[in-house]
């Protein structure tokens, strides 16, 4: 069984936000509902800079503190790692955002359910790849199965020692190279 | 029996628009009438098979025009995606392009041919109406004045540059312009006075060091131009960055060089400086292949890194280190060349600056070299049938702008010669096709007032843009999934050709492709002789001249031409001397300096005043993408808009991130919030070149942020007559309350 | 039923009865269908002969205080040229699909969900398609100014209208319910339109303008309430 995760590389995000546009169409988001948000970030004083663009995403916790909360379970992990929402038992209780350390979650205008980034998990499986992977224009993202070893994101991240973005507050699976 | 008759007959005086006769029968039984249900008719018959049609065509997110493939399902458009063997995306699409797909059914097109009233207001016109009136009124102007008082400026687009030229010409008039004096003007006319070709590109797989002036491939996006930097840098190239800000691009660069705008001359200047005095220069290249270089090594001497930095604040110091650093990495490194950023357009030295980067290459010996500065052929159409397709007699006149700009690139032209034209009478009929001049080409107010003046102003555009609503007559086009154009061709190590082929039908019936107008035109104005054929047989004769056709390039979707054959080594300098020019006679000629040397900037801001640049941002183009919703909407969610401010600056000012600022010239003054940062040279203000959209049409754009050209007085670049974008100092001051 | 003539004359009384009052009914309910139909006809380009379709409203209007009165030829022409046009500075289109997102944003097909699947102000969403499925099944041709408006007000109370005729009750209140409830974002976006102009330079266009989009709220409301009304009627 595969084990879902992601790469991002900030040192090739150009900060272009077509990842975000990508992901809004294929998950039929509205102009501004947004699964992936931007964290623009300066180290240094002039001339001494160093500016990156940090996107930031449901991080498919291994111990997700959203699934975790939730009242009705309509948070579930599958079997392959993917983080995902039943819209049928969401209340709307809005528990998960609040617990949910990286602000993924957000709330869906027209069902009121609180969706985030669901690796464009359609028809049984995540995209092949997630939209947001297939049209980064730098190839600043991967994703893959982090249990094969020859998978690009494990020899990627290897080589990269790539970190998830906040230590181990959450076993997240997505990494960063920053 | 009467009142039955009154129930069959229950409104015989209403005026029906359904037209056919729905029998009582069927209207009687009707079963698809809940959403519902027919919402699982839909899912049932998409599941066996809604009718699909994947097409090809060309983004028109920006100038890119990158490949990409559109889907539609039961004629709707469905997706689209970046095509992957086009050079240009390769299999991605930026934001705008996805941003762009919204166009073809979106709320803000025109959809019929508009009229200007009196009042300034627009109303609903017929093409028929529409063209034999403007047939009329060019009549009426050729007749008083002659076929060079008309002129056409367009943003070339596959079928428009083709089409906008043979009907301009075809009137006999000479008038054909781009936009290019408010884009790249300066910069492909400097390059081409130096090595014969307009543009160059840098060698990214082999480099070993590049630097760029101004241009940043994160802001000013083309997909594949990202994809080789990031390979580049990945493979450990030394990447310089030479901006006043430390632009997107800044991930891949190993330096950030903040420079004073409109000195990047210097900063060139200084760095030959050091290759001739140091003999770190290429003397094979020099002594074989060039022209012009003992004045220019003369010349050059005076352009010591001191007095480079006291012109671009750059220290000495770093000017040597680069210098040094390029000479080591050369071949395999090069200056770059930049499309608009820092001297597209910008300065009154931007001519020269193109020249002096064309100089740095000379001396690295770059030229052609494997991870140097590399000139590339472009392929095009072979000859069609001249009876089908006529010639159209060469205007004897010579291009309005040409006599007083002679250094300006013949294919393009400066566009300001038709605002000055039009302000002088020289100029009486404007088209524009596929051009916001009003808004991004100069002062917009000196726009107005001088289309104010012509007789007639024609705007050929899908939405009702601020050029529109300086016109007299507005004709709609459909957007590009709707038509079929001519081939696009494209140069590089490899040929390609592509076309854009429709994907969906026409949306609205009253648009009209841009073949199909011109066309329309023509034949109003009494020339119709010169556009006897389709699009598609034009299209076909080309594509066949060149072997292949318009049923090959659609089933592939971009189709690979003969290899030119490039290959690595000096180049045939296609000037005069066919030699590299460090020494220009066309230059001499035009009343300047001949050889390649300093030429300051002409607005120097005074104490308390700022320089004002300009720049892109990834997911906007010009001022044509804004009111697209889903881009709109991520300008607004990171204020986008906002003026930069060096964080010295701001605590000056008192000022912080977030505050509203009043920013004004001396041509204009405008509020906006401000984004402080370390990112930026202190005295210098960035602003995108995207917003403060007036046209009350586009309504999400509308007084969104600041137009950057509002703010900018109107001058001509001596010698090519760019736009000088950038000439303009401003000031700032904190907005209380 | 009575077995004596007497009876007979008395039932067939009472059946004539019941008729002419379901009879009256049914008039009731195709002249309501009629007036919306007519309303709906007032948000098209009529040109010089507005006023004409003025006088039909009124001529099938239950109650003649409620129909639109007829506006000058300035402010109907400011109506038809600025507000009821695509694109025009203060457009209203009362076009279904530009009120709600234009596909179900989630909907997959061939594997892939649409490009625009939730945006909203674009034509041709899913009421349009509905729409469109309709008209070909009624063997209906949708006139070539609407093509890109199927779901436009004017052709969709006319469809109503013909249902109605027709006797086909369950599809009128089917369209009625399921394609006319976004009335009130109409209304708002005419209202924000006026809210804007308020702000602009004072002139004789400004003014007609003004006038043009209150009479296009006057439009709205009017037939807001023939569509209740008319839902009541057919229940």
């Amino acid at each position: 069984m595969a084990r879902y995760g992601m790469l991002i590389n900030t040192k090739k995000c150009v900060g272009c936000y077509a990842c975000r546009v990508a992901c809004q169409m294929v998950n039929g988001l509205e102009s501004d509902e947004a699964f992936i948000k931007f964290d623009e970030m300066e180290q240094g004083a002039y001339p001494n800079v160093y500016a990156e663009v940090v996107p930031v995403q449901c991080m498919h916790c291994e111990d997700a503190p959203c699934e975790a909360v939730c009242p009705t379970h309509a948070t579930y992990t599958t079997d392959s790692g993917v983080v995902l929402v039943d819209e049928e038992r969401c209340i709307g209780c809005k528990y998960c955002m609040a617990a949910c350390p990286y602000g993924a979650r957000i709330q869906i205008k027209k069902t009121g359910v609180i969706e985030k980034c669901r690796f464009c998990w359609y028809e049984g499986e995540p995209g092949n790849p997630p939209r947001c992977v297939g049209t980064c224009i730098s190839g600043a993202r991967l994703f893959g199965d982090l249990d094969d070893p020859q998978s690009e994101i494990c020899q990627e991240i290897a080589r990269t020692n790539a970190q998830p973005l906040a230590g181990d507050l959450t076993t997240a699976k997505i990494y960063y190279v920053r | 029996m009467q009142e039955k008759e009154a129930l069959m007959h229950c409104n015989p005086t209403r005026r029906t628009f359904l037209k056919g006769t729905a029998a009582t029968a069927a209207l009687a039984a009707v079963g698809t009438c809940s959403v519902a249900a027919w919402r699982a008719e839909q899912a049932e018959a998409a599941a066996t098979g809604a009718a699909k049609i994947q097409g090809a065509s060309l983004c028109n997110g920006c100038s890119s025009k990158c490949g990409l493939i559109a889907t539609a399902l039961d004629g709707r458009l469905w997706t689209v995606e970046g095509m992957k063997e086009h050079p240009y995306s390769k299999g991605t699409l930026c934001g705008r392009g996805h941003g762009a797909a919204q166009w073809a059914y979106s709320d803000g097109r025109l959809t019929q041919p508009m009229k200007r009233a009196a009042d300034g207001s627009f109303v609903p016109i017929s093409w028929d109406d529409a063209l034999s009136e403007i047939g009329a009124k060019v009549q009426e102007i050729i007749a008083e004045a002659g076929p060079e008082a008309l002129a056409i400026i367009q943003d070339p687009r596959p079928s428009g540059k083709y089409y906008s030229k043979r009907f301009m010409n075809a009137l006999g008039s000479p008038n054909v312009y781009t936009h290019a004096a408010a884009c790249n003007l300066s910069k492909e006319s400097g390059i081409q006075e130096a090595t014969g070709a307009q543009n160059f590109s840098v060698d990214f797989p082999n480099t070993k060091m590049v630097v760029f002036i101004g241009r940043s491939y994160g802001d000013g996006i083309r997909p594949s131009s990202v994809k080789s930097l990031a390979g580049a840098a990945e493979g450990g190239a030394r990447v310089v960055i030479v901006d006043p800000r430390l632009n997107n691009t800044g991930v891949f660069a190993t330096d950030w060089v903040p420079i004073r705008p409109g000195a990047d001359i210097a900063f060139l200047l200084g760095i030959a400086n050091v290759l001739v005095t140091r003999d770190l220069y290429d003397h094979a290249f020099v002594e074989q292949s060039a022209v012009g270089f003992p004045e220019f090594a003369a010349q050059v001497t005076e352009y010591t890194p001191e007095w480079a930095e006291g012109i671009c604040d750059v220290p000495a110091d770093t000017i040597v280190e680069i210098a040094e650093s390029l000479a080591a990495a050369a071949p395999a490194c090069a200056i770059e060349p930049s499309w608009r950023a820092a001297f597209g357009c910008a300065y009154q030295n931007s001519f020269e600056t193109a020249r002096a980067v064309c100089a740095v290459n000379a001396l690295l010996g770059c030229w052609g070299q494997k991870g140097g500065a590399l000139i590339t052929s472009s392929p095009k159409a072979g000859d069609v049938d001249p009876v089908k397709f006529p010639e159209v007699p060469k205007p004897a006149a010579k291009r309005l702008g040409d006599a007083e700009y002679p250094l300006a690139l013949s294919g393009t032209g400066t566009n300001l010669a038709v605002l000055n034209g039009c302000a002088d009478g020289a100029i009486q009929g404007v088209f524009f096709y596929n051009s916001n001049a009003v808004q991004g080409y100069a002062q917009p107010a000196k726009w107005r007032e001088a289309l104010s003046q012509a007789k007639l102003v024609v705007t050929i555009d899908v939405q009702m843009s601020e050029t529109a609503l300086a016109s007299d007559y507005v004709l709609p086009e459909c957007t590009v999934l709707e038509r079929l154009e001519l081939p696009e061709f494209i140069g590089g190590k490899k040929h390609y050709v592509a076309l854009r082929t429709p994907v969906i039908e026409r949306i609205h019936p009253e648009t009209r492709p841009c073949d199909e107008i011109f066309a329309g035109l023509a034949e109003a104005c009494g020339v119709g002789e010169y556009f006897d054929f389709t699009v598609e047989e034009l299209a076909e004769a080309q594509l066949a001249s060149v072997g292949t056709s318009i049923e090959e390039v659609r089933e592939a979707g971009i189709v690979e031409l003969a290899d030119p054959g490039f290959a690595f080594g000096t180049p045939t300098f296609k000037t005069p001397t066919e030699k590299f020019q460090f020494a220009s006679a066309k230059v001499a000629e035009a009343g300047l300096n001949p050889v390649i040397g300093y030429v300051p900037r002409l607005v120097e801001p005074a104490e308390g005043e700022f320089s004002l640049i300009g720049g892109k941002q990834g997911i906007h183009s010009h001022t044509m993408t804004l009111n697209l919703e889903a881009l709109n909407a991520i300008s607004r969610e990171y204020q986008l808009e906002r003026l930069w401010m060096a964080a010295s600056d701001a605590a000056d000012l008192g000022i912080v991130d977030g505050d509203t600022v009043e920013l004004s010239s001396s041509e204009c003054s405008g509020q906006v919030a401000v984004k402080v940062t370390e990112r930026l040279k202190p005295g210098v203000l960035f602003l995108p070149t995207h917003y403060g959209g007036t046209s009350p049409y586009l309504t999400r754009a509308q007084g969104f942020g600041l137009n950057m050209m509002d703010f900018v007085p109107l001058h001509l670049e001596p010698g090519v007559g760019s736009t000088m974008s950038q000439e303009v100092a401003v000031k700032v001051r904190k907005v209380e309350g | 039923m009575q077995e004596t003539r007497g009876g007979a004359a008395r039932a067939t009384a009472q059946t004539s009865e019941r008729e002419v009052v379901r009879d009256a009914a049914r008039v009731n309910v195709c002249a309501k269908a009629a007036y919306l139909s007519t309303i709906g006809a007032l948000f098209s380009r009529w040109g010089d002969d507005y006023e004409a379709a003025y006088e039909a409203a009124r001529a099938t209007a239950a109650d003649l205080a409620i129909a639109p009165a007829t506006p000058v030829g300035a402010v109907r022409c400011r109506l038809e040229n600025e507000v009821l046009t695509l694109g025009a500075p203060a457009a209203a289109v009362p076009v279904e699909s530009l009120y709600k997102p234009w596909a179900d944003g989630r909907e997959r097909r061939r594997g892939v969900s649409a490009e625009f699947g939730a945006a909203r102000h674009l034509l041709l969403g899913d009421s349009a398609q509905h729409m469109r499925a309709l008209y070909r099944a009624l063997e209906l041709e949708v006139p070539m100014e609407f093509c890109a408006m199927p779901d436009h007000v004017t052709l969709m109370t006319e469809v109503v209208a013909l249902c109605v005729d027709a006797g086909n009750h369950e599809a009128a209140l089917a369209l009625l319910s399921e394609h006319f409830d976004w009335l009130d974002a109409y209304e708002q976006t005419l209202l924000a339109h006026a809210a804007a102009l308020s702000s602009a330079p004072p002139s004789a266009r400004t003014d007609e303008l003004a006038r043009a989009l209150a009479h296009g709220r006057e439009l709205a409301v009017a037939l807001a309430a023939a569509v209740r009304d008319l839902s009541v009627s057919l229940r």
